[in-house]
């Protein structure tokens, strides 16, 4: 498990620390670099992608200007349904079990926005119990099928697409999470699949991360 | 058949590979040649929609069908996962699942899976639904499958040394 040490605890155990602590400490002591690569375990991207102005509605019946609302915190944004019985809530679970396992002073940096794709069946009270079952302080997004995928292009991902079917039908949607950091930006996705051992490696980072000095 | 069933253990032992660790398989049912195990229900989040897990192994030298999924749960629909060259991914039907000759298949995450839908209740953690499997080759497999939160679900899965 990789955990990340304020720089000030660092020279407060390392003066009391063997040099091989000392090392130690050195090599997993990096709040306030921006990670090397290789170094997150996700998808790094090749060029990142600047985090969308919108507002949608969340579950509240409020409006939430994404960009304001998340401005400062590690934000995964995740494009799903509910009615998905498999990478969506998987990918939620994984998620929330991480967030109760790392670092309050991690997890309390972390926003997790949620935007359906699939409105005509996910009423804000239908999103808010189904992330309920996750996290209650999952945020839930509601907005036509037009503004959703005009986010989605702005992130230069593929919008969604309905599958056939009057009630019954599936949704296609880009399976990738993508974590923002506190420069507005993503550098990293986490496609479907990934596991917990990766979030808990990579959130920490994330979260100390400082893109600036890249 | 009292030969078989050792057999379908074999053959879930040896699909781990080397050096990895095989976690503890839990035998769900057997039935001729083919036996599942680690069958679990999630527990739905959205109220009419859930899935079902399992790895099925097919002892025979000869490859079976599963073609048919029942359940008093509600719908029963086996699906895949896909995603095309644009990064869209979506679940896509599939009429059967073919299990090769001495090998087994697994349902899980990201893949196969059994998506219930229409269900009459909610599946609620601690619950069990009923499941029938029909297999091309005669066999019908009747199990109860446990339900558990998918935050349970996915901690099974899991590295042990992850803590």
């Amino acid at each position: 498990m990789s955990m990340v040490t304020s720089p000030n605890k660092s020279l407060r155990i390392a003066a009391l620390a063997a040099p091989g602590a000392v090392a130690l400490l050195l090599l997993t002591s990096c709040g306030g670099d921006s990670p090397r690569p290789g170094e997150l375990h996700g998808a790094v991207l090749s060029a990142p992608i600047t985090k969308a102005d919108f507002t949608l509605t969340n579950t509240a019946g409020e409006p939430f200007a994404f960009r304001a609302e998340t401005e400062g915190f590690v934000t995964l944004l995740f494009f799903g349904y509910t009615s998905c019985p498999d990478i969506c809530p998987v990918h939620m679970a994984n998620i929330a079990a991480v967030l109760r396992k790392v670092p309050p002073q991690t997890a309390s940096r972390v926003k997790v926005v949620m935007v359906t794709v699939d409105p005509e069946r996910d009423t804000p009270e239908r999103l808010r119990n189904w992330l309920n079952a996750f996290d209650p302080s999952f945020v839930g997004l509601t907005g036509s099928m037009d503004e959703v995928n005009e986010i989605l292009r702005s992130l230069m991902l593929a919008p969604a697409m309905k599958g056939e079917g009057e009630t019954d039908y599936l949704v296609g949607h880009t399976a990738r999470v993508i974590a923002f950091t506190t420069d507005n930006r993503a550098h990293v996705t986490y496609p479907s699949g990934t596991r917990q051992v990766v979030w808990a490696h990579d959130l920490p980072l994330l979260v100390e991360a400082d893109w600036r000095n890249r | 058949m009292r030969r078989i069933i050792p057999a379908a253990f074999l053959v879930a032992a040896l699909s781990y590979g080397c050096g990895e660790q095989p976690p503890e398989r839990v035998l769900t049912a057997s039935k001729g040649h083919l036996a599942v195990y680690d069958a679990v229900a999630t527990a739905s989040a959205a109220p009419d929609v859930s899935s079902v897990y399992f790895t099925i192994v097919n002892a025979a030298a000869f490859p079976d069908t599963l073609f048919d999924i029942g359940t008093a749960a509600g719908a029963a629909s086996l699906h895949t996962v896909v995603t095309d060259s644009n990064g869209v991914t979506r679940m896509q039907p599939l009429a059967a699942l073919v299990i090769p000759a001495g090998s087994s298949v697994s349902l899980a995450p990201g893949g196969y899976h059994i998506m219930l839908t229409e269900l009459r209740s909610p599946l609620e953690a601690g619950d069990s639904v009923f499941v029938a499997l029909n297999l091309a080759q005669g066999n019908l497999l009747r199990f109860r499958v446990p339900v558990l939160t998918y935050t349970e679900m996915v901690e099974r899965l899991e590295p042990p040394d992850h803590e």
